[in-house]
């Protein structure tokens, strides 16, 4: 498979404790750090796209965790921003709050990377163990070394 | 934090398990629809056969009733007294000319009956009504003694089928055509037993192609329409023989032989249709026209039983025993008399075996004449050039010297006679185009199919290949929806669309294979995070041939048509197999007419 999750994971694109109380500052705020990390050229555009499709339909899961996206050529390769919020978000969808948030751009080309990086993410976080795990991860360093560790064990 | 991902729910996971296995299929059986195409002829081949075998028992029933015996024509007509000799056919006749005029107000169906112009020239549909018409007077003529073919209403009948299940099944013109030559090869290879002559006969014939995409599924077709036929009747062949050459330079009678069938075939075209006018001319019904050709005929019987029926028994005479030249002069003359007579009358039916009979006998008596000037020590047994004149004389009546050669050589499964055979029916085959251009099949088909040549199929665009109402989902349709969609069809793309039915991209079953493993994935992912945004589209204005390049580039079997490129909305779709046979059945076209 072309995606390399130790790659995918990267602590300069996580917000360990975002600001941002509702969806559209969330995804924002989170794109910003990708638009930071130079992953993103044109950070409002892609916010928009991301948020163009999730008023299409919700990727909140219910279970605390969110995988907003766009498939979009305004990112060149698959990039992963990841947003976490003690205190949760109001997400779209399921009333129950987010407090992990995959935030994923997949250029037009790439068909299937799309699901494979949500698919593995998505078994990665469906331990509740592991899950508050990354809640209680003190640095991004951390919760990023729980993802890469945890897609290892799915190997 | 939330609790625990709740357990998948059981429709979800059968949903699933569904997908898995269809891409399963999709990926190690991978049914392309050209094999699908052969499996269809395969049953087509079946059917065929056994409605063939019906009308044949049926054709006995109906002799017996008329006869009150069984057995072959030859000698149940030798059994009976002149004067049923007389009515017999004439009665047939009769019966078989009022249901032609009772059947006459079918004939305004927009289909046509003969199955040549459907898959030549037409939509590839096949009456119904008229067609069965067709083959019920077809049944009495040839039950009675008319010198007329079973092939004839045979093919009718297994074409027939195959148009109906065209029609039931929705198939593409290209595709219709295509499966109603099959039902053609299958009527014919179970009437002769000979799978390499049914296959070859509509290839070489009706389609002028051998092209593999058509040669495959009419292959297909008569094989099993052949092994059908087997069970009921037995594997001999019609003729079966096994003749020696006594030595090399015997080709050169063989050689002379092919030269004089060379000529006489062009008479013998121009006899059925001089007959044919001289009928018309007359200011009769068609059932008394039809009864006045039975009285020849049953006239003919009286000198001559040999004449009744399509002469097949006769033939098999003519290889197995001894004649005296002048009695089988007598039938030959008979013969074509018996045979232009039932066909000027209007009579439905085939001329392959009367055909086969005119050749044989006239080699027969080729060969007895050489036998006679060289000696017994060159020349051998005049059945050699029975055999040899059959396949000369088929050939330069039908124009398709491959055709009758195989035929010939399939219907006595003799080897040895292949040489001399093939040297004879190619010297008559190309003696006989130049002094009469057409076949003795070709006549019907350039009279009814001239008009439609150029309008209709010489511009195939991809519009006239349509398949409509595709299956089609919104960019916001779920995983479930679309994971359903792909189990219960068999098509490896669905496309995406938006409100306004506009053409967004597709989704290949192959990419999905990420969900299976991932059912948290279900309720995520919408049709656009997954469909492919740079699927090939096909405007329905292209022709067929720059169609077919788009696909070159890709691996399904179907593509969307879409009506232009600003709008891009989905008008349908078009199969590869469809372009391909629509390109074959073209060409064919093209070289005919040159």
């Amino acid at each position: 498979m072309a995606v390399s999750f130790h790659d995918l994971f990267q602590p300069a694109q996580v917000v360990l404790e975002l600001r941002a109380k509702t969806q559209n500052d969330a995804v924002r705020e989170i794109v910003e750090r990708l638009h930071a990390a130079k992953r993103v050229e044109d950070d409002d555009a892609f916010a928009d796209a991301v948020m163009e499709r999730e008023a299409r339909s919700s990727t909140n899961t219910g279970d605390g965790v969110a995988f907003p996206h766009a498939r979009t050529d305004l990112v060149e390769e698959l990039v992963l921003g990841i947003g976490r919020s003690k205190n949760g978000v109001k997400f779209g969808g399921p009333d129950a709050l987010v407090h992990l948030i995959f935030l994923v751009g997949v250029p037009q080309r790439l068909v299937t990377d799309y699901l494979v990086c949500v698919g593995t993410i998505a078994r990665i976080v469906r331990p509740k163990a592991k899950r508050e795990q990354l809640f209680n991860a003190a640095t991004a360093d951390d919760l990023v070394d729980i993802l890469r560790n945890g897609a290892l064990e799915l190997q | 934090m939330a609790t625990e991902i709740g357990q998948t729910d059981p429709k979800l996971k059968s949903l699933l398990r569904g997908l898995k296995l269809r891409v399963w299929i999709a990926e190690v059986v991978r049914p392309t629809e050209l094999q699908i195409t052969l499996c269809w002829a395969g049953v087509i081949g079946f059917v065929g056969a056994v409605a063939s075998f019906a009308f044949r028992e049926a054709t006995e029933a109906v002799h017996w009733l008329l006869t009150q015996r069984v057995g072959d024509y030859a000698s149940t007509f030798a059994a009976l007294p002149y004067w049923r000799r007389l009515i017999t056919p004439a009665i047939g006749g009769l019966i078989a000319g009022a249901i032609i005029y009772a059947g006459a107000r079918f004939r305004r169906s927009k289909y046509t009956t003969d199955y040549m112009e459907a898959v030549v020239v037409g939509e590839g549909l096949i009456a119904l009504r008229s067609s069965l018409v067709k083959c019920t007077s077809a049944m009495f003529s040839v039950a009675s003694g008319a010198s007329i073919g079973r092939e004839g209403p045979l093919v009718q009948l297994s074409s027939l089928c195959s148009s109906l299940l065209a029609r039931w099944q929705k198939w593409s013109r290209p595709r219709r055509r295509l499966l109603v030559a099959c039902g053609a090869a299958a009527g014919i290879a179970s009437a002769y037993n000979a799978p390499i002559g049914g296959a070859l006969f509509v290839a070489d014939i009706v389609l002028g192609s051998l092209e593999m995409q058509i040669f495959g599924p009419l292959v297909f077709a008569s094989v099993i329409a052949t092994l059908t036929m087997q069970r009921f009747v037995g594997k001999e062949p019609l003729y079966a023989s096994s003749f020696q050459l006594r030595s090399d330079w015997e080709i050169v009678p063989h050689i002379g032989l092919g030269i004089l069938i060379g000529f006489a075939a062009p008479l013998f075209l121009r006899l059925l249709r001089v007959s044919e006018r001289w009928f018309a001319t007359l200011p009769l019904k068609v059932y008394t026209r039809m009864m006045i050709g039975g009285f020849i005929v049953g006239a003919l019987t009286i000198l001559s039983p040999q004449v009744a029926g399509n002469g097949y028994s006769a033939i098999s005479h003519i290889l197995h025993a001894q004649w005296f030249w002048p009695a089988l002069a007598l039938i030959l003359i008979c013969k074509l008399i018996a045979t232009a007579a039932t066909f000027g009358s209007g009579a439905v039916g085939g001329v392959f075996t009367p055909t086969l009979l005119i050749g044989a006998s006239s080699g027969f008596l080729f060969g007895t004449l050489t036998r006679y000037l060289l000696g017994a020590s060159i020349t051998s047994d005049p059945a050699v050039f029975a055999l040899v004149g059959m396949g000369a004389f088929l050939a330069a009546t039908t124009h398709a010297p491959v055709m009758a050669l195989l035929m010939v050589f399939e219907l006595t499964l003799d080897y040895q006679i292949i040489l001399p055979l093939m040297l004879a029916s190619v010297i008559a085959y190309y003696i006989s185009i130049s002094l009469e251009r057409r076949s003795i099949y070709s006549e019907s088909l350039k009279r009814k199919g001239a008009l439609f040549f150029d309008e209709r199929l010489a511009h195939v665009r991809v519009a006239d290949l349509l398949k409509r109402d595709p299956l089609t989902v919104l960019e916001t349709a779920r995983f479930r929806e679309i994971g359903q969609d792909f189990i219960t069809n068999r098509f490896n793309y669905i496309y995406v669309v938006d409100d306004a039915r506009h053409f967004k991209g597709a989704i290949s079953l192959h990419d999905i294979k990420g969900y299976l493993r991932d059912p948290d994935l279900a309720d995520l992912v919408i049709a656009r995070d997954v469909m492919r945004f740079d699927f090939p589209t096909i405007e329905c204005d292209t022709s067929v041939r720059d169609a077919l390049q788009r696909f070159s580039k890709h691996d399904g079997e179907r593509l969307p048509v879409v009506a232009n490129n600003e709008s891009a909305e989905l008008l349908g779709t078009v199969s590869k197999t469809d372009l391909i046979l629509a390109l074959a059945h073209r060409d064919s076209e093209a070289t005919e007419e040159k």
